[in-house]
Formats: structure tokens, sequence, C-alpha cells
């Protein structure tokens, strides 16, 4: 298979899978249709060097979350330097999304989630949302299963106990 | 399948997406592995060009410096004296005072 090939392998199977991801990450259709673009073009200039050491998905997978990782601290950078914060942004961006369509529950559920921090944000996303199994996330992020459990589990927490007190101010 | 928890996304908009990404590999220029060879070139070219830089310099100098001029024995000896009167020692040490 050459390279034209397996590029045209990898879109048709993972490009939706990968800009899920990033729309998880960024919190916004624009922005995640413009990462996924980023990511695809980094995967084929990557291609060359892919020996099939790893398993294809794993290595699509590390490029993805290493660029959308990439672009979350470039705009973090960005928000500093206009005095803003990046957590402010992405709840900014979370309430005015035009392409959400779903209940104050999800809508907490996304900041909660964008609130957490780096490493249990990219177990959180792959585990609940794209319903990774630990085994395939362990070779992605180079982590113990064990390790990605707890981390899974305190970022479970956070998210719950942010949804409790949503849910507690609704009701008052 | 990814959850969606409330995002939408355009009608067709994945088969838009595909078909752009696939694009990335026509317009994208491909990117060939560089040898060892050619990643260690640009150094030795550096080292290269330092050598000549020396070497040409050592010859420009050596072409350009004045050379040191050639005095006849009469210039020989009148600087002899010169040194010697100007020496307060040759003064005080000359043979007439030594061996009186």
């Amino acid at each position: 298979m050459n390279a034209n090939e397996l590029f045209n392998r990898i879109v048709k199977e993972y490009s939706e899978r990968i800009w899920w991801i990033a729309r998880r990450f960024v919190n916004s259709h624009e922005d995640a249709d413009d990462l996924t673009q980023d990511i695809f073009l980094k995967i084929w200039t990557a291609l060359p060097s892919f020996r099939g050491e790893a398993q294809l998905f794993t290595w699509v997978y590390r490029i993805a979350l290493n660029e959308a990782m990439d672009r979350l601290r470039r705009e973090k950078v960005r928000a500093a330097l206009r005095f803003a914060s990046l957590d402010a942004e992405m709840e900014r961006r979370i309430d005015n999304d035009p392409w959400f369509d779903g209940t104050p529950a999800e809508r907490a559920l996304s900041k909660a989630v964008a609130a957490l921090p780096e490493k249990q944000r990219q177990v959180f996303i792959l585990r609940y949302y794209d319903e990774m199994p630990y085994e395939e996330m362990s070779q992605i992020l180079d982590t113990s299963v064990g390790a990605l459990k707890a981390s899974y589990h305190i970022a479970r927490e956070k998210v719950e106990a942010v949804l409790k007190e949503e849910a507690a101010g609704l009701n008052l | 399948m990814a959850k969606k928890c409330g995002i939408q996304t355009p009608d067709g908009y994945f088969d838009s997406l595909q078909s752009r990404l696939v694009s990335i590999a026509e317009t994208a220029p491909s990117v060939r592995k560089v040898g060892f060879a050619r990643k260690v070139a640009p150094y030795f070219a550096y080292a290269a060009s330092l050598v000549a830089a020396v070497l040409l310099g050592s010859f420009i100098l050596r072409k350009t410096a004045v050379p040191e001029e050639e005095y006849s024995a009469w210039e020989e000896n009148l600087v002899a004296e010169v040194l010697m009167s100007a020496d307060p020692y040759a003064l005080i040490f000359d043979s007439e005072t030594v061996n009186p």
C-alpha cells in the first residue's frame, strides 16, 4: 500500500472519530474543523516515519491528542496576553455554541470537562465520550491501565461534583 | 461511535470533511525521510568554509605583510653606535673608564 492509499484509508476510518475528539477539546465546530485538518496534515507529513511498529490506531490518536494539546497551549498563551483565561474562553464558547442542542446538564458537563487538568481531560474525553477501552488508551497515552483508571476516577468525581453543584443551584 | 451529548453537525458534514482531508495528500508536499548523510552535510560545509576562511586569511596576510627593511652595513654600524651612546651603562663601562 503506498502513502496515498494508506492516507486515504486513515481518513476513511478515523476522520469522524478524530473530529469528535477535536470537538471535545476545542468546544467549537469551526475550531474542531480547523484542528482536524491540522491533525491530518500532520499525519500526512509523518507518514514516511510510520513503520508499523505501533498500531495505526494508536499512532493516529497519538498525533491527534498531541496536536489538540498544542493548540490548547497556544490558545492559553494568547488568552493570557489578552489578560483573559482559557477556562473563561471555553465557557463562553460552550454557552454560545450554535451547534449545541442538548440539555443544560449536558452543557454543564462540557464545561466541567473543559475545566479539568490536561491529563484528566484527555482520559475523560477518551473514556466517557469515545468509550475507549483502557488497554487502547494505555497504548496511546503510554500510561499504565491502573494510572488511567485512577485518573478517570478522579476526573469523574470532579465532574460529578460540578454537576451536583449546578443541579443544586438550579433547584434553589 | 462517540457520544454526541447534545452536539450537532451540519447535514453531510463528515462526507465533505473526508473529501477535504483526502485532498491534503494532493496539495501538501510529501515529506521524504532525510538520510544521515544529508543531515550531517551542513556541518561539514560549515567546517570546510571555516578552514577555507582561515587558509585564505593566512595567504592574504602573508602576501600583504610589509617586509622588514634591510639595513646596509653602514646603517647597521650607525644604529649600533646610536644604541651604544643611548645606553647609560655604556658611558660608565666603556674601555677607557674600565681600563684607565
